[in-house]
């Protein structure tokens, strides 16, 4: 970095002129998660944002310790997976690194910096580079976060209370707060134990287990397209009855099959639930309920694939035809919803 | 609507439409139809809705490709691509033509002319619409002030949930935009399926893509390829007759759907589906059974010892000749009286008809 760069004023005014830049970036990274979370099947919610010019100007005024502070600030964009289950965290991990589009160039497991006897915030970071745009000078590095939900609530009412400038704790308040990290653990140990023994609402647990993955995946395809998680219950009735027309022991097998039929749909799937999902104005008429629903995108698949036999296990479950026949109308297969 | 073998999903979108109204024709007499002056502008739930509409009622369309010389609305269609027209311009003519060309008997409604695309390639699209009646309830203060709900009779409802007054025309934009059109056409109005001939030929200038006797013995040749891949010998009994009596049927049109939902049992819809949808256009097909009608007289029964086993439809449906299987093979029953014996020559294994 040159002289004139190490100047505050001359690090703001890059920054500025990177904004848009940082943006596609920014972009570019959260498609790339989705894409490839949703192959995986693994439920997150992702969120990525360019640091504001006031919290990076605070930053670069703050630290006196940064030699370079462009290169050393390296959450100027930063991305967040927030996933259910503790494991999910070094699966995604895993998944980045052999995807290959986000390299990887640091590292910080918090996980590891704690001692046996020391309880702390466990998320994962990773630095990665975003992918590379035609005209770049240099790569543009993103912090990722990898954390549990108990991990999140954690660190952000930790933050708050523990560094609000303002405000200076006493010891046992802050001890307080600590105290909450082991209700972290514990809660993310204990949210993984009953997902791997949850039984379904009236089914064998076996059956249940397949349902529960085939809702991942769905959902994890569905954030591909659209922002909202949908009505959960609505999702679960109305899985029952895909897994059911789907009428097999193991899900795996349908994943990338489905997967692949996303990919092969994408542009049709998008213009679909652009007039139709949840940002569209048919998402206040009742009947279209499916269509701001993840579960949708299972339906639509089953509607052009296996009509028939989605349209008998859904009324075996006693789910109306109203819901089914407005995304079936835009499907190839004619189905005549009068048949009985 | 979509290459069916890749299990799209279609998203047509309408991208401007123009409504114009048509009046009930009188013999000799030249109607002017009330025509709009500019674009109709419609609410995206309106146009989700006919979007929706429309998406179903094509998957009923039957193909058909422009006749050269027959009407001037395929040259209409090209000059709004072509940029010589506006949609505004050209809508209003065709509603003109639409005008002279339906016959005295047919209703006064609306022209919807729209520009389209399906999975983001451009289309042109012709309907014709018809007045629905309904009731509305909406709850008020009655005279004596309670409330109450009461009814009101509508009788300008156009394209409601489960119509069937309406003739549609859709045409995808040709690679090349001077080759002839090639489109669908829909009227769920027509007896039996059948398309008024005013809609197809004098005003849209098309005839059938395909001769309808051939496609009718396609589509009998590809469910006769799909029964016999059947390992049962019960079903391919019960599917033989099916088929027959389908095409026996006084319907003049046949649709895989169709078949799927009058005859094919749940387990195997899917398959039927899947098989013989991949061979057969997802359109309707015009029945003509004139190249076929010596293959639908009898049910006919092949079986590996050479024994050949052949009976009308009536009889198989009457019971009189049944077909069971068990472990030891198939039987195929005739439980009748005998009033004749005599020999035949060599059958042609596995040759029906």
């Amino acid at each position: 970095m040159s002289e004139s760069e190490s100047d505050s004023d001359a690090v703001l005014r890059r920054f500025r002129e990177a904004a848009p830049r940082f943006e596609r970036a920014r972009e570019g990274v959260l498609v790339i998660l989705k894409e490839i979370l949703a192959a995986a099947g693994i439920d997150a919610t992702l969120t990525a944002r360019v640091k504001d010019i006031d919290s990076f100007r605070g930053k670069l005024e703050l630290r006196t310790d940064y030699a370079d502070p462009w290169k050393q600030i390296t959450d100027k964009i930063g991305a967040r997976a927030i996933v259910h289950r503790a494991d999910a965290v070094d699966q995604i991990h895993q998944l980045i690194e052999t995807d290959g589009r986000l390299r990887i160039y640091d590292i910080t497991d918090k996980r590891k910096l704690l001692g046996e006897k020391e309880l702390g915030y466990s998320g994962l970071h990773l630095d990665v580079y975003a992918p590379a745009e035609e005209g770049d000078i240099e790569e543009v590095p993103v912090e990722l976060q990898i954390r549990t939900i108990a991990q999140h609530a954690w660190s952000e009412v930790s933050h708050k209370l523990l560094y609000k400038p303002q405000v200076e704790l006493d010891d046992a308040d802050r001890r307080a707060i600590w105290r909450l990290v082991a209700l972290v653990e514990v809660f993310d140990g204990e949210v993984g134990r009953v997902i791997d023994h949850m039984p379904g609402p009236s089914e064998p647990a076996a059956e249940a287990e397949d349902a529960t993955d085939l809702i991942s995946l769905v959902a994890a395809n569905y954030s591909l397209l659209e922002e909202n998680t949908g009505q959960r219950e609505l999702t679960w009735r109305s899985m029952e009855a895909v897994s059911d027309a789907l009428g097999m022991d193991d899900v795996t097998s349908y994943a990338e099959t489905f997967r692949l039929w996303v990919e092969d749909n994408f542009g049709s799937l998008r213009a679909l639930y652009d007039d139709y999902g949840p940002r569209s104005d048919m998402a206040t008429v009742s009947d279209y309920v499916l269509w701001s629903q993840p579960e949708s995108l299972a339906l639509l698949e089953c509607l052009e694939r296996r009509p028939s036999a989605l349209l008998a296990a859904w009324r075996r479950h006693s789910l109306p035809d109203r819901w089914l026949s407005p995304l079936a109308a835009h499907t190839t297969t004619a189905i005549d919803f009068s048949q009985q | 609507m979509g290459d069916r073998s890749s299990n799209m999903v279609s998203a047509l979108r309408i991208s401007a439409i123009v409504l114009h109204g048509i009046k009930k024709s009188v013999r000799e007499a030249a109607i002017e139809p009330e025509l709009s002056e500019a674009e109709t502008a419609i609410s995206d739930q309106v146009r989700g809705f006919l979007q929706e509409q429309i998406a179903s009622a094509l998957k009923d369309g039957r193909q058909i490709v422009e006749v050269p010389e027959m009407s001037t609305v395929p040259g209409m269609v090209r000059a709004v691509w072509k940029k010589d027209s506006t949609l505004l311009t050209a809508s209003q003519t065709l509603a003109r033509v639409l005008q002279t060309t339906q016959p005295a008997i047919s209703p006064e409604g609306l022209l919807m002319v729209a520009d389209v695309t399906v999975d983001g390639a451009r289309g042109f699209l012709l309907a014709k619409l018809e007045h629905e009646k309904g009731t509305r309830a909406v709850r008020e203060k009655n005279d004596d002030g309670d409330l109450v709900y009461s009814m009101q009779f509508l009788d300008n409802l156009f394209f409601t949930e489960g119509s069937k007054v309406y003739k549609i025309g859709y045409f995808p934009l040709p690679d090349n935009v001077d080759d002839p059109l090639e489109g669908l056409v829909v009227d769920k109005q027509a007896a039996g399926h059948a398309v008024a001939h005013y809609f197809r030929e004098t005003f849209l200038g098309c005839g059938w893509k395909e001769r309808p006797e051939l496609a009718t013995e396609r589509f009998m040749d590809t469910v006769q390829k799909w029964i016999d891949s059947r390992e049962d010998p019960e079903k391919r009994t019960k599917y033989q007759l099916a088929l027959i009596t389908e095409m026996q049927s006084q319907r003049n049109s046949l649709s895989v759907a169709g078949f799927v939902d009058q005859y094919i049992d749940v387990e195997d819809r899917d398959n039927f589906r899947r098989t013989v949808g991949q061979a057969l256009p997802s359109a309707t097909i015009t029945k003509d059974v004139s190249l076929v009608q010596g293959r639908l007289a009898n049910v006919r029964w092949d079986t590996r010892s050479g024994t050949v086993v052949i009976a009308t439809p009536d009889a198989v449906e009457e019971g009189i000749v049944t077909v069971s299987s068990g472990e030891d093979g198939t039987e195929i029953r005739v439980r009748d009286e005998i009033t004749g014996t005599t020999g035949t020559g060599r059958f042609r294994p596995g040759q029906s008809g």
